[in-house]
Formats: structure tokens, sequence, C-alpha cells
């Protein structure tokens, strides 16, 4: 029966998959504006082609031909990306995509991967306290706290900690934090270096977690109070258990559940990353790539990114529907019918 | 008979839901702050400005808020008051028409994707899974990219990101009412499709709808704000917080009134969406009286 069930959420997943690459194909080439006539021009303009001779270098150019029926095209890209090729990007021309890809990924992932832990990690802690303590000034105060944290927008927050830290305080030099690693430190596994990257990343991280924490404490907050009131927690502390026992092994496990698969789903949007969150702190994530292809309509670029992305929310939702149905029978039986 | 004058005991003694609502602070307080940002934005439409929004007083370029200029103005010496006050207008009026679009749509979607129900409801779920597939701001950004900028497509995009979602709240209701007694009572007093649909089942999706529809004008404010804010939403020199905001950066050691003001108003319609939707969702949502 599990069998069958996450078959056949791995199928509607790829289904789903397939169906992303093709609409933002579709979407990408329909943009007004094309690119490839500017370069076409260009051509024509500075080296004396003519227009056939132009338009098939700008082909070759850009691994895609854009005089091809819509049709033949959608066919050579669904090809090239099963090999695992992306295409050539259009605005810094020659580069592979997927090349592109693979520097700007780590920064994200780092970045908001490093957010999403200490979210997390920090919400599920104080969750369980001020469920565990519910009443208290404690429990009040960081309440309202995190029902205004999670009600700031995140850019909000970026702008307001450059403001009030870096400009009203002095706490750093804009240098210092902007960009993602320092002028003068050379890559590599040294101590300047990485403790350079650190501090590059450290407002886009503190950002990530004021505007996430909120959500993860309220969560966990309302999921220990419903299961504090279960019966076997009663009958836990009749069996006079000890209390360091019952929170850990039986509270806070099962308070956890419903958070296992919000966090699964989490995972996925962290290649997304915070467009704005990277626009804003220049900082050299798949987000800020994102948007600075838009702005010069390179088309390969985009489709690389926004693939990536969806794929990553795609593969994150099979993960937590596979959880889910492994935490709680009842979802793949129920899916038999 | 007696069904009726039971049902008009239970009115009676059951408040109203603006009386319950305004008895959580949360949702007074929303309530409040929605209220004044009506009335704001309805000052911006009506042109109750100090300054008119886009008056330039190249004398006064930067000033901090003085008695003429309450909150500054910005780099042209546009006056930052009359400014927030007709984003306000921008901002409520992208957040209402794309909610309603989305609203309109999403619910069709649903209600009718799950009374059909079988492959029809299959597939259109499986459509709009490749919605979700993309985070918010960025499937924004794709339709805006491929449309073009201005206003109007702002609220588009807007209402396309949105739709899923209330298609998906609209079904889950649907799909439980449709098999209760009253429904199959109606069919076999031979009620058409459509009449079952729009009085017998809609009625029954509304509460969540509700919730939703205030939620998602919070976000709706927020994913306008951020578009704006990366120069792909309403166009200068049409005043929107978010473009405020993104003409604010560079200047902020000069001048911190042109980030804080505008800042502080989003953070204020959000807070105020949300905490209204929230209210909302304790008043409406017979499932969460239990935990309290």
């Amino acid at each position: 029966m599990w069998r069958s069930y996450a078959f056949r959420v791995t199928v509607q997943g790829l289904l789903t998959l397939w169906a992303v690459t093709t609409f933002t194909f579709v979407m990408i080439r329909k943009m007004p504006g094309n690119p490839v006539e500017v370069v076409i021009d260009q051509l024509i303009d500075r080296q004396q082609l003519s227009y056939e001779e132009a338009r098939q270098q700008a082909a070759g150019l850009f691994d895609f031909d854009p005089g091809q029926p819509l049709i033949e095209q959608y066919a050579d890209y669904m090809n090239k990306l099963l090999h695992g090729d992306m295409g050539k990007s259009i605005s810094s021309a020659g580069t592979p995509v997927a090349n592109q890809i693979k520097r700007y990924l780590p920064w994200t992932l780092f970045s908001v991967g490093s957010g999403l832990i200490i979210s997390f990690t920090l919400g599920v802690l104080l969750g369980m306290a001020m469920a565990y303590w519910r009443g208290s000034v404690f429990d009040n105060v960081l309440t309202a706290a995190a029902s205004l944290m999670y009600g700031i927008p995140d850019f909000i927050i970026a702008l307001l900690l450059l403001l009030v830290a870096g400009v009203q305080l002095k706490l750093f030099s804009m240098e210092d934090v902007l960009g993602g690693v320092g002028q003068d430190v050379h890559a590599g596994l040294n101590l300047p270096y990485l403790k350079s990257v650190v501090q590059h990343a450290a407002l886009p991280v503190i950002t990530y977690v004021w505007g996430t924490v909120g959500g993860w404490i309220l969560t966990m907050k309302s999921s220990t109070i419903s299961t504090l009131g279960e019966d076997y927690i009663m009958v836990a502390k009749a069996r006079g258990l000890p209390e360091r026992r019952i929170l850990t092994a039986y509270v806070g496990r099962n308070a956890m559940l419903p958070l296992v698969t919000r966090l699964a789903i989490s995972i996925g949007f962290v290649v997304g990353g915070s467009v704005i969150i990277e626009f804003i702190f220049q900082y050299p994530g798949l987000g800020r790539q994102l948007a600075m292809a838009i702005g010069t309509r390179d088309y390969t670029t985009m489709q690389g990114i926004f693939l990536v992305i969806a794929s990553a929310v795609v593969f994150s939702n099979i993960l937590a529907d596979l959880l889910f149905g492994m935490l709680d029978p009842r979802v793949r039986v129920g899916g038999e019918e | 008979m007696i069904a009726k004058i039971e049902t008009d005991q239970a009115r009676t003694k059951e408040p109203s839901v603006l009386h319950r609502l305004l008895r959580s602070r949360s949702g007074t307080l929303g309530l409040i702050i929605i209220i004044f940002y009506v009335v704001v934005a309805l000052a911006g439409v009506l042109q109750w400005t100090p300054y008119p929004p886009n008056e330039q007083h190249a004398v006064d370029r930067l000033s901090p808020p003085s008695k003429t200029y309450w909150l500054g103005t910005d780099l042209f010496g546009r006056d930052m008051l009359s400014r927030i006050i007709k984003g306000a207008s921008n901002s409520l009026y992208v957040a209402l028409a794309s909610v309603a679009l989305s609203t309109l749509a999403g619910t069709l979607i649903g209600t009718v994707s799950a009374y059909v129900g079988g492959n029809f409801d299959n597939l259109l779920m499986r459509i709009m899974d490749i919605f979700f597939a993309f985070p918010a701001i960025l499937l924004a950004l794709l339709i805006v990219t491929i449309m073009g900028r201005g206003l109007d497509k702002t609220i588009i995009a807007i209402a396309v990101v949105y739709t899923p979602i209330f298609a998906r709240v609209a079904r889950a209701p649907v799909l439980s009412v449709k098999e209760m007694e009253f429904i199959t009572a109606a069919r076999c007093v031979g009620m058409s499709h459509r009449r079952i649909l729009f009085f017998h089942i809609l009625p029954n999706t509304l509460a969540p709808l509700i919730v939703q529809v205030s939620l998602a004008l919070s976000w709706s404010l927020l994913t306008e704000a951020g578009l704006s804010f990366l120069g792909l939403g309403i166009q200068p020199p049409e005043p929107s917080w978010g473009v405020m905001l993104s003409e604010s950066r560079g200047l902020s050691e000069i001048a911190p009134w042109l980030m804080i003001y505008p800042g502080l108003a989003i953070m204020l319609g959000v807070l105020g969406f949300n905490l209204l939707g929230d209210g909302l969702r304790d008043v409406l949502d017979p499932r969460l009286k239990r935990l309290r």
C-alpha cells in the first residue's frame, strides 16, 4: 500500500514538474521585446552581415534558433534539458546557464538555509516553552512579539536593519555587509575568507529569521497546546513519568508532526530565496540573478533559474507528501479508494 | 414552523459577527487600522492632500519633517505626506481589484471543480499545482515581465498569483458539503445543478472565503509593494509606497524619513489586514472555539 502511495505521489510530482517546465518555456517565449532580434540588429550593424547570416550566427550564440516554429524549439529545448543542458546565457553571451546557476545557487542555499535552520529551531523551542507556561508574562509578551514580527514584510526589515543598525547606530559600514564577500580576501578555506562570508551573510540571515520565526513560534505553540490536551499525556503523567521525558518523548515529538511537513515545504522555497532581500543587500544569490535576468530579458537564464526554483518546490512537496504519508497512515489508505 | 422558531432563537442568542469580532482585541485593532487606512485612501482619491502629490518644490528638496511639510519632502521636493496619502489609494485599489478578481475566479474554479469531481477536478487541481510551484513574488514577476508594466497589469499579475489559493479554499468545503443529505434532497426534488451550486453549496464556503479575503488583501498589498520596489509594479511618478521605498535607497543617511514613513505605512496596512483576518477566523471558524 505504501509503495503505490509513494509511486502515485512521485509520478504526480514529476508530471507537475513537466507542466511547470512547459509553462515557463511558453510564457517566456511569448515575452515582448525579443532579445535575439536585438543581437541580430547589432550583428548586421557592426559586421555588415546579411539578415540571414546574422540570424544564423545569433542562433549559434544562443543555442536556439528564434526563427524555428515554437514546437520545434520546445522539442529541442526539452531534449537538451534531459541531457542536462540548459542552454547559454543571453546577456553574458556564451556562458552556460548551468554554470551561472552553479555559481549563484550556493550563496542562496547558504544564507537562506542557515536562516531556515535557525528560525525553525528557535521557533520550535520558544513555541513549546510558551505552550508549557501559557498565560504567563513570557507567553503573552512573546505571542504579541511573534504576531507583530510575522506581520512585518521582510524587505522592510531589511531596509530598517540597514537604516537603524548601519546608518543610525553605525554598527557596521556598508562595504562590510553589502555583497557576498569582501574585496580583499581570497576564496578558499582560509579564516579571513570564511569570516567575510559569514559577516556578509549575517544581515540576510537575520532578516530571514526575523521574518519567519514568528510563524514557527505560533504554529508550534498551538500544536503543543492541542497535544498537551491529549489523553495519552494525562496517562503518561498518571504513570509518574518524569516531566522531562513527557516533554521530549510525548509532547515534543507529537507536537512537531504538523511542523515537519511545513519544514519540508519550506526547504523547497529556500532555493527561490528572497529576491528582494538579495536585491537590497546586493547578495550574489539566485534570486538577485533572476531579477537581473528579467531586467535584461535574458530568456535562457530566466528559464533555467525558474526551472531550478520550481523543481525544488515540487520535490520538497513530494517529500512532504511522503513524510506525511509515513507519519499518518490514514493519508495513504484514504488515497486507495 | 417549529424548526423556524428554533433557528430564530439560535439567532437571538448568537451575537452578530461584528459584535463577536469587536470582542477580540486583535480583531478590533485590525478593524480600526483598516478603517483608518480606507479613510486615508479615500482622501487620496478625492485629492484631499496638503499639496498635489506630484508637485515639485525645487527649493525645498529633501527637507526634513516640519510644519510646512509634515513628513518632509523627497529628492524632487515633493511632499511626502501627500504622496503617502495618494499611495494609500493606489495600493488599496490594486489590493481590492486583484483580490476581487482572484476571489471570483478562484471560487468559481474551486466550487465547480469540486462539484463536478472526477477527472475534471483532478486536471484543474494539477493545473493549480503549477502555480503553487513558484514563490508568489516570483510568479508575479514572471507575469509582469510577460505582460509589461503598469497599474492594470500589476493587478492582473497579483490576481493570477492568488487565484489558486482561493480555488483550494473554496474547493475543500464543497467536497464535504456536496455529499450531505440536503444536497441529495435538493437533487431529488429536481433542482438544477446551477441552483444547487449557487444557493445551497456556495453559502457554505463563505466563512473560510471571508477569512481568506482579508489575509489575501494583506499579501496583495505586500506583493504590490515588492513589485513596485523592484520597479515592476506601479510606475513612477505615480506615488506608491514600494516606489517611494526604492527611491529612498542610498539616501537613508541624509534623509531617513524617506524610508521610515512609507515603510511604516506598508507595515500598518499589512498588520491591519492580518489582524482582521485572524480575528475573523477566530469568529467564523467553529473548530477553533474548542481550542480556546
